[in-house]
């Protein structure tokens, strides 16, 4: 995790996730939802990579994604989604988008 | 890079795992074509009879990039870690495909700074897999490319096809002048569909751009109107009259071309030109892709023998096409035949007569062949996700996924459980709540239905009555934990439906296969008005007025379009996705013609110069001498050249 903060002395420290680590927690959602403790996650990766993601699949991904990073995905957010490099990436915009 | 010993057999990757960047060279779209197909009696009862039939929709070519693998020179197999890519074995030797493997003493490293675009396969030398699947390949590698950022790994070629690489400007290419027995390792390595035959039996448009383009290599002449294309050795057995055969055709003026008689250049022009070519099935019919559309392909074949290649190829180029299949003898698959000479006759007073009806151009004959225009396709993946259904059944989420797009929606497998007649008033009732409570854990249920184990869960939502299967079995999940998955997972699709009719981005499909009137479907458009800026997609059966494909505009957010059939309740994956597309894709022309510039067809637009094939039958002209020279004309560009601009944009570079 990388701490970051104004000056200010007031300001509440905001952590925000960096890459590896999102890479890391989206490891362990996607061992959940395919049960499976084999999958190696890349930029590239996307659903032809992996046995069974199909839209079900990509459901429980978003739904555990938003709990467990605390954010919500629009629909056009959802739509624009190709592989998990982008994931990575809506991740971290969103995260740093937070108060 | 893994090893093995002579007696290990490789495992195999497919080449989607082994790729690490797919991209397209065209997507699957609609395919209005207007060549029509006429097979007699004997062609159009038998089994294979399928293979003849108008495709309608292209076919997806995909091109890979591979990092670090291993080229086997002797079978043109790819292998990635060690395990053989399983769609690089086309027309492999059995025997040699199942041997090959990655071996440590044959491998020999090659540069890594440029890309080796793998281009031919092990039936390069054969004239029809040459011009429609290497020379695509090589085509559209190079497209868009600097020359210094790719080689290309040919063997060494004959004249004719290193005069085909010069017409489209690629001679000066570099090459990996490749060697026998040995194993290539190669950093960057491409591979395209063309190469493994998923296009031979399919419509490849982009494939039809690349013999455009060999096409405006070469001048036009003055050529033959009518040619009959010999087959010197056919590899499924000799037509034994064919003396009788092409004396009959001469005495009626048509142009017989021998095997290697003509240049390249002259061959192509000869196709260009022609407006009836005939011939038994084989390989020099391939370039009925030079024809112009409302041409006339008739091909025969014997019985022993079934292939749609051919009448595939003239379709695509919006040739008509007659198959005509006559008597072998013997047994197995090499048998001689003999051509009914009466057939003959008759097929050439049908020709005879259809040009003189036609005459003097094939517009009349390409008008009437027309099936629905469209002024814009789109690649049919995309088309989809432009639509979300809202239920009655899944009928319209099987289509999506047959496109290969996977939507979110909720209404997209789960359906309203309740009597067919009042499904439209209870999605209504749901809508005006705000479908409130959709995925509270009390109103969510699953049970197992079916009888053998593994039984599969299904869930129910009691506030919507709300029914889909979960595709899980019993031996995979508890029904506890699937229960509450499910809440989450239908509030989450609340959620999405809610915010998608707010943005009123989506076309809303709805369909029942019962009748239902139109001021009740309108309550339904009233609420999307409500709700956003949506667009209706009303979808019923067709009927006498309305045939399959048509789409009416009942208001400037309200459609109606007519499809074939719909599936039955009782079998929602019985679906006939054709007119549904036919549908989707007239719809979003009309509903999105914001983006209907980028497009400008003129289907209706006929060839620019008439057709006079009919002259030589009619008149029993004598044949040109086979080496007489053509005589140059005047350029003219042919109005189906100008189509060229929308063929261009349907094609997808990486």
């Amino acid at each position: 995790m990388v701490a970051v903060g104004g000056d200010c002395a007031q300001e509440k420290e905001v952590v925000l996730p960096d890459e590896a680590s999102i890479y890391a927690s989206l490891a362990e959602t996607f061992s959940a939802v395919f049960e499976r403790d084999d999958i190696t996650l890349s930029a590239r990766t996307s659903a032809r990579d992996i046995d069974g993601w199909d839209s079900l699949k990509q459901i429980m991904i978003l739904v555990s994604v938003e709990e467990t990073f605390g954010i919500k995905f629009s629909t056009r957010e959802m739509d624009s989604l190709g592989c998990v490099g982008d994931l990575v990436s809506l991740i971290a915009a969103k995260a740093t988008g937070k108060p | 890079m893994s090893s093995s010993s002579a007696t290990e057999t490789a495992s195999e990757v497919s080449i989607l795992k082994a790729a690490s960047e797919t991209g397209y060279f065209e997507k699957s779209t609609l395919f209005p074509g207007r060549g029509t197909i006429e097979l007699s009696d004997t062609m159009s009862r038998h089994p294979a009879a399928d293979m003849f039939r108008p495709i309608r929709i292209t076919t997806c070519v995909r091109n890979f990039q591979l990092r670090d693998v291993v080229l086997d020179t002797d079978t043109l197999l790819l292998f990635k870690d060690g395990a053989k890519i399983t769609e690089t074995s086309y027309f492999a030797p059995e025997y040699a495909e199942k041997a090959a493997h990655v071996r440590t003493d044959r491998l020999v490293p090659l540069d890594g700074d440029c890309s080796y675009a793998l281009v031919h396969n092990k039936v390069h030398g054969v004239y029809q897999h040459w011009l429609t699947q290497c020379l695509p390949a090589i085509d559209w590698s190079l497209r868009g490319r600097k020359a210094r950022d790719v080689r290309l790994i040919l063997p060494r070629l004959n004249a004719w096809q290193e005069e085909t690489l010069a017409l489209l400007g690629y001679d000066e290419i570099p090459r990996l002048p490749m060697q026998p027995n040995v194993q290539y390792r190669i950093s960057k390595a491409e591979f395209s569909e063309y190469l493994n035959g998923r296009t031979s039996f399919g419509l490849c448009l982009s494939g039809l751009d690349t013999y455009r383009k060999l096409l405006r290599s070469i001048p036009p002449r003055k050529g033959e109107s009518v040619v009959y294309v010999r087959n010197a050795s056919p590899y499924y057995g000799p037509i034994l009259n064919e003396d009788e055969l092409v004396s009959l055709l001469r005495r009626r003026g048509i142009y017989i071309l021998e095997v290697g008689a003509l240049s390249i250049p002259d061959r192509f022009n000869l196709f260009r030109q022609a407006d009836v070519v005939i011939g038994p099935h084989g390989d020099g019919l391939a370039d009925i892709v030079f024809c112009r559309p409302g041409a006339l392909l008739w091909e025969f074949m014997p019985n022993h023998m079934h292939n749609g290649s051919y009448n595939n190829l003239a379709h695509a180029a919006e040739v008509h096409y007659w198959g005509d299949q006559f008597e072998a003898v013997g047994e197995g698959a090499f048998r001689e035949w003999t051509v009914d000479l009466n057939v003959v006759a008759e097929r050439l007073q049908g020709i005879s007569r259809r040009f003189a009806d036609d005459h003097p151009r094939a517009a009349a004959a390409m008008a009437v062949a027309s099936g629905p225009a469209y002024t814009r396709l789109t690649p049919l993946d995309e088309l989809m996700l432009e639509f979300e259904s809202l239920g009655d059944n899944c009928e319209f989420g099987l289509i999506q996924r047959v496109c290969g797009a996977e939507p979110l929606g909720l209404f997209r497998f789960a359906g309203i459980h309740l009597p067919v007649d009042i499904r439209l008033e209870k999605l209504l009732a749901a809508l005006e709540a705000d479908l409130a409570g959709l995925g509270s854990m009390d109103t969510v249920s699953v049970k197992l239905e079916g009888v053998d184990y593994p039984r599969e869960f299904v869930a129910t939502e009691n506030t919507y009555n709300l029914m889909y299967h979960t595709f899980m079995a019993e031996d995979e999940i508890q029904a506890e934990v699937l229960r509450k998955r499910e809440a989450i997972r239908l509030g989450f699709l609340r959620r999405k439906l809610l915010e998608d009719l707010t943005n009123g981005e989506k076309i809303w499909v709805w369909k029942s296969n019962v009748d239902v009137a139109f001021d009740r479907v309108a309550r339904l458009v009233a609420e999307l008005r409500r709700r956003g800026p949506n667009i209706l997609l009303w979808v019923v059966t067709a009927d006498v007025g309305h045939p399959p494909g048509t789409v009416e505009r009942l208001a400037d957010d309200w459609f109606k379009g007519y499809v074939e059939r719909f599936a039955p309740y009782g079998a929602a994956t019985d679906i006939s996705p054709h007119s549904w597309l036919e549908v989707c894709q007239a719809t979003y022309n009309l509903c999105r013609p914001a983006a209907a510039d980028e497009v400008a067809v003129t289907l209706a637009e006929a060839p620019a110069e008439p057709l006079t094939a009919m002259d030589y039958l009619t008149r029993a002209t004598p044949a040109a001498a086979p080496d007489q020279q053509p005589t140059p004309q005047p350029s003219s560009p042919s109005a189906w050249l100008r189509r060229l601009g929308w063929l261009r944009k349907l094609m997808w570079w990486r």
